[in-house]
């Protein structure tokens, strides 16, 4: 398809950043949102980004907030005719070791900002994608999955994942009826650029924004290989 | 003579887990959360010096350490835990659509998926010194992402589906000091977990409780691979 309107969630994220920047020299309109401790530093990193000033849209919101969730809706109804994708990157890693101080605080706030702010976000979102293409997009940690090893001490982050890719496939359930589709992109956080270089992210950008992939779920790694939960 | 641990003991599937284990001549340490019910206090009765009730909160940092202190005044090491204690919620066809209600889910997941965390933790000074070193964690097919057919009931399912990572990754974590791990999902049960007994559910408490002590105290494959069984035996893919 030509460009399109995208929301990105965690831009503040690296990969993020890299998806961002190729979907604006692309021609798409492009929303990004600041869900880090970062704020103007992580925007002002998108200042040079070039392209069409025009469409590209920044704000700063607290993904745990419903009213600051919902400035983002706001803001989005208010730049784009519609949303055609969603790509939520927002990320936070805590080392969680079991004899050496473990905070479940720190295991809570992981769920509220990898699980729950996704969820919030995407309901937020919702209404305004309905005449759009309706892609809801995630980025993704390997310590997230089962199958995948040496997350012993992440244990708090990688139940977050889990929890999150529960959350994906209920959702893929009820609105995958409805025309919606899901892609679960899952990085590899102890690469450098989460495993993302130029390349590995044009072709992850591509898979994500592939519409004619009418497929209802799908997880892949930044080597396009399939992932399982 | 064996020690046990077991959260949630006041009734449902714990309660049983909990007779099983001292009609089979172990100690239990039996967590309480519910004041005013009345069972576990009349089973432990019936098995004074075997049977110690502490209050506990697996939701608490506090209570929990708490417990832990009162178990190690009583045992000078714990064999078994069984995490069994959770909570549903009445709120379990709210959807994406319709709007979700986050605070629920925030309580649900520090009790389903956290406790078991919290707990583990809390009693390594106890189980290192135990000959078992065995982690039993109820779960549930909720947990299931692969299997997942649900529309709504997001806290539940998601805290259940961190709980089995949380159990993959204290295994990798915690077996190569000789720990093991059983990860159960019990079947659907004439319990409690939706504030009265459910009467229309298939399975008594009682049936499942001898089939998952079996599981949890027998030696098996499990002993060196992490799996989600049911209380039929049947594998659960995650
Ligand atoms: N019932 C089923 O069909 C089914 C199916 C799949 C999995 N499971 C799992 O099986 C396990 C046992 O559940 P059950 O069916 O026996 O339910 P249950 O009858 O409700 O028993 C759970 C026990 O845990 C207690 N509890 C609740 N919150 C607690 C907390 N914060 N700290 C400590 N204890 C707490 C409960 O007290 P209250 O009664 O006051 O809440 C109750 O005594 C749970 O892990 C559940 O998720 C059950």
């Amino acid at each position: 398809m030509s460009a399109g309107f995208v929301v990105v969630v965690g831009a503040e994220h690296k990969a993020a950043e890299r998806l961002c920047r190729l979907w604006l020299s692309e021609g798409w309109t492009v929303l990004a949102s600041f869900t880090g401790e970062g704020g103007g530093e992580d925007r002002s990193r998108y200042e040079d980004f070039g392209g069409d000033s025009r469409k590209l849209h920044t704000i700063a919101i607290d993904p745990r907030d419903s009213e600051s969730v919902q400035s983002l809706s706001e803001l989005a109804a208010s730049v784009m005719e519609r949303i055609d994708m969603v790509v939520v990157a927002i990320d936070r890693r805590r080392e969680t070791r079991l004899r050496d101080g473990m905070s479940c605080e720190d295991v809570l706030a992981m769920y509220e900002y990898n699980a729950l702010a996704p969820l919030r976000t995407i309901e937020a979102l919702l209404p305004l994608m309905e005449d759009g293409m309706k892609r809801l997009c995630f980025l993704s940690d390997v310590r997230g999955s089962f199958a995948a090893g040496h997350g012993s001490d992440y244990a708090g982050y990688g139940m977050s994942l889990a929890a999150k890719h529960m959350s994906v496939k209920i959702m893929s359930n009820s609105l995958g009826p409805r025309g919606y589709t899901f892609r679960i992109l899952t990085l590899n956080g102890e690469r450098e650029g989460f495993g993302l270089t130029e390349e590995a992210a044009l072709r992850a950008s591509r898979w994500l924004a592939d519409f004619t992939d009418e497929s209802l779920l799908k997880l892949e790694n930044e080597l396009a290989e399939p992932v399982p939960f | 003579m064996h020690t046990a641990f077991v959260t949630g003991a006041d009734r449902g599937l714990g309660l049983e887990l909990t007779r099983g284990l001292l009609e089979r001549g172990w100690r239990v340490i039996a967590g309480r959360y519910l004041e005013n019910w009345h069972e576990l206090t009349e089973l432990a009765g019936r098995h004074e010096g075997r049977a110690v009730v502490v209050p506990l909160d697996i939701g608490s940092d506090r209570s929990v350490r708490d417990a832990a202190n009162l178990a190690g005044a009583s045992a000078d090491a714990i064999d078994l835990v069984i995490h069994n204690a959770a909570v549903s919620t009445s709120l379990k066809d709210l959807t994406i659509a319709g709007g979700l209600n986050y605070e629920d889910m925030i309580r649900i997941y520090n009790i389903n998926a956290i406790g078991m965390l919290r707990v583990t933790e809390a009693l390594l000074y106890l189980t290192d010194a135990g000959t078992m070193k065995r982690q039993c964690i109820v779960s549930s097919e909720a947990g299931s992402i692969e299997r997942c057919s649900r529309e709504a009931w997001y806290g539940y399912c998601m805290s259940k589906a961190a709980l089995n990572m949380g159990a993959v990754r204290l295994h990798e974590n915690l077996h190569a000091d000789g720990y093991t791990f059983r990860l159960l999902h019990p079947g659907w049960m004439k319990t409690y977990m939706s504030g009265s007994k459910n009467e229309e559910a298939e399975l008594e408490a009682d049936v499942v409780a001898e089939a998952a002590l079996r599981y949890f105290i027998g030696p098996g494959e499990e002993d060196h691979r992490l799996v989600m069984k049911d209380w039929a035996g049947g594998e659960w893919p995650w």
